[in-house]
């Protein structure tokens, strides 16, 4: 083809203009009738991919066939469980190992926080959600239990609670066959929450399921007593003046051995225990019975009474009755202790015999029974009865119907009382009743014409307790672990769980303990759990919460050198904590100042050297 | 932001807007309509914005998926269609910006407000006139500037010579110049 120079010459001209339009270059010299096709040219690099075009039809044609959103999702059924927990990755974790669940969903928020999941379960779906008592969502420890057990019907029961209880659940009911033609049983996850697993393996009628439960119920007999009066146990106590003084003196006179103490804000001691033999006695400055001591009498049972009467006396108590051998075999003494308590000090003989028995006390009786003289005995013993569920162990009466002596059982504990008369006064006394449940006991005792002293409370050494006097005068203190109300919630053990690991809590050793825990309360609003002195050897111990967080502290003693930490404490205002740390003797590092990482920070060391950060998200770092 | 109406009532052949649209909200398989009527629009819109072709394809997907999405809910109000996705348009290049600059420390872009509406139509009729090319001419045009291809990557894909490829190339720019000067009228 004959080549035009001219309008070659344009369509080089051009090109080369393109190519320069192209690699952003500057454009070289062009012929001006060019220069509107260059500036077409430069509208055409922003020309769409024809490729992408097709494809983004395409897609959008697919989106537009697919049918539209359901009012209840597909994998829906109508109602879908949330599990509430403390920490939904762990629980996640737990369920896909223990049950074969799968995850299907997590959603966090930008701290990485779950916010909801979901998991499937069989063909079940179920949905899971932090702990946020501000949104009404509370976790089965907070509610000190579940609510809402969950049923799961299994290929295998069997097989199923194996693999989950060595994932770590817990056995409620064990896996059996049922009445009802399933076979089933109950478990706990390490979280709280409960899990009723079987497998239906017959079809049974209504009718057939009747007989059956009769059948069952029958052979059951009556079903096991859930623990409640029989294992009560009575606790006499000892309100005192002088705390320490009568430990002292119980050591001293009968070898007693002190098992914890529990001291009040100022020292005083708000309860002690300590145990003689096989029984506790309870010892705290008289508060109760309005500032005043109680004075008792104990009925006490040792391997020697000479040995012991003498002892006791050496140790500054009274004579009151010299050892001589009583008409009930028993060789008796006894005594008045400095805080006015009377002790009946004895040890059982066989009657008749001269040798002791086998034991030194008698069958049914414990070390110390508490020994009672009201004036209207018979009335006390039918309220004990009707109160506690006390039983009648032992009564003998006079010919005038007055009760000379009457053993009365209350739980495992035997209280000894005989009516009032001469030298043997009421001395009101003051009891700890530890029972399972605290609101039904004292409800039972109330009814029974109990005077309420004090409706149960949940208190800051992990007991509920209420109180209420009896006709006589003594003050029944019942007490239960918190929490015992409702099956606690299962911890796994390392056998069980090798590998679920739940909270941790820093411990610290330090020399003086209660001044730690003073200077924690006031530099850092730190609330006492627990304060209290007990192991081998004796030293302080104590729990304490700090905003949502818990502290450990011990006492600094051979082989636990204190310690020196540093924390991390989030609070609301950085300043206003930084100051109330100063003033309760902290010593300025670094005053408040905003920092890199979106907080705004101080640092402070307590008198101990620990070093503090106390710490908050300053607010321009919110987005 | 404007709405460029005036501009668009001048063009003889606008589809029915309202008519489409109806039509899309009964059946959403008929959004196809209403995506081959305003596609160039949007993409010039948003490519005349942004800085790469891959982040100009990313959300002007992004502008169709969410208005075939939202369109249920789309009220006729006398507004040409092209106007609401143009809208969500320049609402996405915000939100694009805006991640990137926290991403990257990047300062922000131009303020919408700037770029012509006149100027994006005019290009989106650019876009529209590459189609109605002859075939030869269509091919190079779309493979140099929208592929980014070099002369003699197009001539291997047609078979032609260097030359016979730049002489398509100024034919195809002489003819979008004649219509483009037409359609201007």
């Amino acid at each position: 083809m004959a080549k035009r120079s001219g309008a070659r010459n344009l369509n080089e001209q051009l090109n080369d203009a393109v190519e320069a339009l192209m690699a952003a270059a500057p454009p070289p010299r062009l012929d001006p009738k060019l220069a509107p096709l260059l500036q077409i040219a430069a509208d055409l690099c922003d020309l769409p991919r024809a490729d992408f075009r097709a494809q983004l039809k395409a897609d959008l044609q697919h989106r537009a066939a697919a049918p539209p959103p359901r009012p209840v999702p597909e994998g829906y059924h109508t109602a879908t469980p949330c599990l509430v927990l403390r920490d939904p990755g762990v629980a996640i974790d737990f369920y896909q190992r223990a049950f074969g669940a799968t995850e299907l969903m997590r959603f966090a928020d930008p701290n990485g926080h779950v916010v909801h999941a979901e998991i499937q379960v069989g063909d079940s779906r179920i949905a899971i959600a932090p702990e946020a008592p501000a949104w009404g969502n509370l976790s089965p420890q907070a509610l000190g239990g579940s609510a809402v057990p969950i049923q799961l019907y299994v290929e295998d029961v069997d097989a199923f609670a194996e693999r989950a209880i060595s994932a770590g659940a817990k056995v409620l009911i064990p896996i059996a066959d049922q009445f009802y033609g399933d076979r089933a049983g109950r478990l706990a996850d390490p979280f709280g929450h409960v899990w009723v697993v079987g497998t239906h393996q017959e079809d049974v009628s209504v009718d057939e399921m009747q007989r059956r439960a009769e059948a069952w119920m029958k052979e059951a007999g009556e079903p096991a007593a859930t623990p409640t009066e029989s294992s009560y146990v009575v606790e006499p106590c000892l309100p005192v003046h002088d705390a320490p003084g009568l430990i002292d003196f119980l050591k001293g006179a009968f070898d007693a051995e002190e098992v914890s103490r529990h001291l009040r804000p100022d020292g005083s001691i708000a309860h002690a225990e300590v145990r003689i033999g096989d029984s506790a006695l309870g010892i705290g400055e008289a508060v109760a019975t309005g500032g005043q001591p109680a004075p008792t009498a104990l009925h006490l049972y040792v391997p020697d009474a000479d040995v012991v009467y003498a002892r006791a006396l050496r140790a500054g108590a009274r004579s009151m009755q010299e050892p001589v051998d009583q008409h009930y075999g028993d060789r008796e003494a006894g005594v008045r202790d400095p805080f006015g308590n009377h002790w009946y000090i004895g040890t059982h003989r066989r009657e008749g015999a001269k040798e002791p028995a086998s034991t030194y006390v008698p069958e049914g009786l414990h070390s110390i029974s508490s020994y009672l003289h009201p004036r209207g005995a018979p009335q006390l013993i039918d309220f004990l009865k009707r109160a506690f569920g006390a039983e009648e162990a032992f009564r003998a009466q006079a010919p005038d119907g007055s009760v000379v002596h009457a053993k009365i059982r209350i739980g495992e504990s035997v209280v000894e009382m005989g009516e009032a008369h001469g030298p043997y006064q009421p001395m009101p006394t003051v009891y700890h009743l530890y029972v399972n449940d605290t609101d039904a006991a004292y409800r039972r005792a109330i009814e029974a014409g109990g005077v309420a002293l004090q409706e149960p409370t949940d208190q800051p050494w992990g007991y509920r307790n209420a109180g209420v006097q009896d006709p006589s005068g003594n003050q029944w203190w019942i007490n239960a672990p918190l929490g015992s109300t409702v099956p606690a919630v299962h911890e796994p053990t390392a056998a069980e769980a090798p590998v679920a690991f739940h909270s941790m809590t820093p411990f610290l050793h330090v020399h003086e303990v209660g001044k730690t825990i003073d200077f924690l309360k006031a530099a850092f609003a730190a609330e006492v759990i627990v304060f209290d002195r007990g192991g081998d050897p004796p030293h302080d111990h104590a729990e304490l919460r700090i905003g949502d967080s818990l502290l450990m502290m011990g006492e600094a003693i051979a082989g636990y050198p204190p310690t020196h930490s540093a924390f991390y404490l989030t609070v609301t205002d950085v300043d206003a904590a930084y100051d109330r740390a100063l003033r309760a003797g902290a010593t300025p590092q670094q005053p408040p100042k905003d920092m890199p990482w979106g907080h705004r920070m101080a640092h402070v060391r307590d008198p101990l050297g620990n070093a503090w950060f106390v710490a908050a998200p300053h607010a321009q770092s919110d987005d | 932001m404007a709405h460029g109406g005036s501009v668009l009532k001048a063009r003889p052949k606008e589809p029915d807007d309202r008519l489409l649209i109806e039509a899309a909200q009964r059946d959403p398989r008929r959004f196809a309509d209403l995506y081959e009527h305003n596609f160039e629009r949007v993409y010039a819109y948003i490519a005349r914005r942004v800085g790469d072709r891959t982040t100009a394809e990313d959300l002007t997907a992004d502008v169709f998926h969410q208005a075939l999405a939202y369109l249920p809910r789309f009220e006729w109000r006398g507004a040409p269609f092209a106007a609401w996705l143009l809208r969500i348009a320049a609402n996405a290049i915000i939100d694009h910006v805006q991640r990137s600059a926290r991403e990257r420390k990047l300062p922000e872009a131009d303020d919408p407000q700037e770029v012509s509406m006149e100027d994006v139509h005019q290009r989106a009729r650019l876009f529209q006139l590459v189609h109605e090319l002859p075939e030869d001419q269509r091919r190079v045009i779309t493979m140099r500037f929208a592929e980014q291809r070099s002369i003699s990557e197009v001539g291997g894909v047609l078979g032609r010579s260097d030359g016979a490829v730049k002489q398509l190339q100024f034919r195809a720019l002489q003819r979008l110049r004649a219509r483009m000067g037409k359609a201007h009228g």
